[in-house]
């Protein structure tokens, strides 16, 4: 039974590592140095919790996150590509901007910058302590299924589509690329614009998972995933994995946390002071996209 | 003042004006009422003027940190969690002084213990960046994460004070003295020496970079590969010195949070200053009186938030400190302040 919880967990906490690590991929494989995962994370979260909320429809809930993660994605572009400011100052910025602009629409659309109201849930599955209630809990969110469908895609988009090989051309040889008649602001807009919406949709899961948006309820998993995009040499299928490993740190604290076998500060710090062993560890064999910056 | 410099200042401008208009009007207030609430809660009365002033003394110490960083070329996103470990340290250190230590020992010991914190975080990601190649900006934040859960354990637990939900207060001779205790207008503020320290610092960082060898060596390791080897600069060696010091400079933070306004640490003291800072030496420009007035402009935000909180939510002003970053990042971006 622990098993089955367990399997629960870490799909529900893998889900928000994989796709924002995805957007980060999609990115980064463009050129563009991408930090603002976080962002998109609590943007995402915020976007579908809101819609979920108003419409009643999870399908809609989505929806929206995609589209308010290609939203900043176009924002991030904007600076980032159009006027050529720094990548890494525009995502330390778009990071501020959604922490403070989610916890400043909360308070004006519900009164309350720590939490919005509950999303409506279905029948008899909240507080149901049975293993198999929480798996199809788990198993209910779309995103869920959504994560690896998406890996795949990136996987076929990048290696086997025309738009896939301009936007690797535009990360590793720009001007090379613009010779061949790359639009490479474009190709770079495009590829921004996607990472956009795919790593909104792990914010989708962090609010649909929790069933309302908390205050700074990404903590941290955006930059964790860009760990994930780092170790995973900026392949998707590859990143994604080290994500869900990371992914499956977080499920094993919310397992063990109960039990009190670890002191719950161990479980927390630890995908932190993995994931930067690992990085550590495996910095010296990573090869970025050369025109990264 | 050159041109371009100039350029930044008013786009930055135009920048918080438009973004604080969107933001207020978003949230459904008046903008002009809500000016006006801010200039007469910041420099429209002493008490507001102190307030702003105590608002950017964080920010001159971690402005100055990522500022020293960058002169590195490294860019040091992790004041925050280097600023966490100033006001761990500091705070343990200056409670476990005798209570009878006098200021002249206390007040160096807490800021030693300050500095020393926030560099040893940062010769981590220093000594990562020198040995294995690990971009400093991935591992400062992975700190970041790091610091946070470890002092949110500890200030919840092991360092709680009784009942308390801080940590035991610093011993008396460590206060720093506070500008309302010599100035009536300036009473209950939370305005204290460390701003007076911080302007110091910045000087003081001025000169260290220009005028001294270790100084040389950072720009050096900042300006080429070429350069460093010509001067046959260690860059590992610098890489470390570089990160330890910006992460001292962002752990004396601390000074106005432990040893200044509350004289303990609890949970969430000195966040926040850490990303502000990046945009802060930004602004600045590198340069000492820049960094002073951008601290200073995003001290007047800050506490202007607060002044008008009962008509927009303060988060709304952090809105526009996030524009003000991105506007500075893309006008000044031809100059490549970074890489």
């Amino acid at each position: 039974m622990m098993a089955v919880v367990f399997l629960a967990q870490v799909l529900s906490a893998a889900a928000p590592l994989v796709l924002a690590s995805l957007g980060g991929v999609l990115s980064e494989r463009s050129g563009v140095t991408m930090l603002a995962l976080e962002a998109y994370l609590l943007l995402g979260a915020f976007a579908a919790v809101v819609a979920g909320l108003a419409s009643g429809s999870i399908v809609v809930a989505v929806l929206a996150a995609a589209l308010a993660g290609a939203l900043a994605g176009a924002l991030f572009a904007a600076f980032a590509v159009w006027q050529r400011a720094s990548a890494v100052v525009v995502g330390v910025a778009l990071n501020l901007l959604a922490v403070a602009g989610t916890r400043a629409a909360l308070k004006v659309l519900y009164g309350s910058s720590s939490n919005s109201p509950t999303l409506p849930t279905s029948e008899g599955m909240r507080g149901s302590t049975l293993a198999w209630t929480a798996l199809r809990d788990a198993l209910s969110t779309p995103t869920v299924w959504i994560a690896p469908l998406l890996v795949a895609l990136s996987a076929l988009l990048l290696s086997r589509t025309v738009l896939g090989l301009r936007i690797t051309a535009c990360g590793e040889h720009p001007t090379a690329a613009k010779g061949q008649g790359v639009p490479v602001a474009r190709v770079q807009t495009t590829a921004l614009v996607l990472g956009g919406a795919i790593a909104a949709l792990g914010g989708a899961q962090l609010g649909l998972h929790q069933h309302a948006f908390v205050a700074s309820m990404s903590g941290g998993r955006g930059f964790l995933a860009v760990a994930a995009v780092i170790l995973g040499r900026w392949r998707p299928v590859r990143a994604a994995v080290w994500a869900a490993g990371i992914g499956s740190l977080s499920a094993l604290e919310a397992t063990l946390a109960s039990s009190g076998w670890v002191p719950t500060v161990v479980l927390q710090a630890l995908p932190f002071a993995l994931t930067l062993l690992a990085v550590a560890g495996r910095s010296g064999k990573a090869r970025a996209p050369a025109a990264l910056g | 003042m050159s041109r371009p410099r100039a350029l930044v200042v008013v786009a930055a401008a135009a920048a918080v004006l438009t973004a604080m208009n969107l933001s207020v009007w978003l949230a459904g207030a008046s903008p002009r009422r809500v000016l006006a609430l801010m200039l007469a809660g910041t420099l429209g009365s002493s008490y507001g003027f102190a307030q702003s002033l105590a608002k950017a003394t964080p920010l001159l110490w971690t402005g100055a940190s990522v500022a020293l960083a960058l002169r590195a070329r490294l860019f040091n996103v992790g004041a925050e969690g280097q600023c966490l470990a100033g006001v761990l340290a500091s705070a343990v250190v200056g409670a476990a002084l005798p209570a009878s230590t006098p200021w002249v020992l206390a007040i160096p010991f807490c800021l030693a213990a300050a500095a020393a914190g926030g560099a040893a975080l940062g010769a981590v990601a220093g000594w990562l960046r020198g040995r294995f190649g690990t971009n400093e900006v991935l591992s400062t934040l992975m700190l970041n994460g790091l610091m946070a859960v470890v002092v949110t354990w500890l200030y919840g637990g092991a360092l709680r004070d009784g009942a308390q939900v801080h940590t035991r207060d610093v011993v008396a001779g460590a206060r720093l003295p506070m500008a309302g205790a010599a100035l009536r207008a300036f009473r209950g503020s939370g305005l204290n020496a460390s701003f007076a320290l911080g302007l110091v610092a910045l000087a003081a960082l001025a000169w260290y970079l220009e005028r001294t060898r270790g100084g040389l060596r950072i720009r050096a390791l900042g300006s080429s590969a070429g350069t460093a080897s010509a001067l046959g600069i260690d860059p590992s060696r610098t890489t470390v010195r570089a990160m330890a010091l910006s992460g001292a400079l962002a752990g004396l933070a601390a000074s106005h949070f432990v040893l200044g306004v509350k004289g303990y640490a609890e949970h969430g003291l000195g966040a926040g200053v850490g990303f502000t800072g990046i945009a802060v030496a930004l602004l600045g420009g590198g340069r000492p009186w820049g960094i002073a007035l951008a601290a200073l402009l995003f001290g007047v935000l800050a506490q202007g938030s607060l002044a008008v909180n009962a008509v927009v939510p303060s988060d709304a002003l952090v809105v526009v400190q996030a524009a003000t970053l991105i506007a500075v990042a893309a006008v000044g971006a031809r100059r490549a302040v970074t890489r």
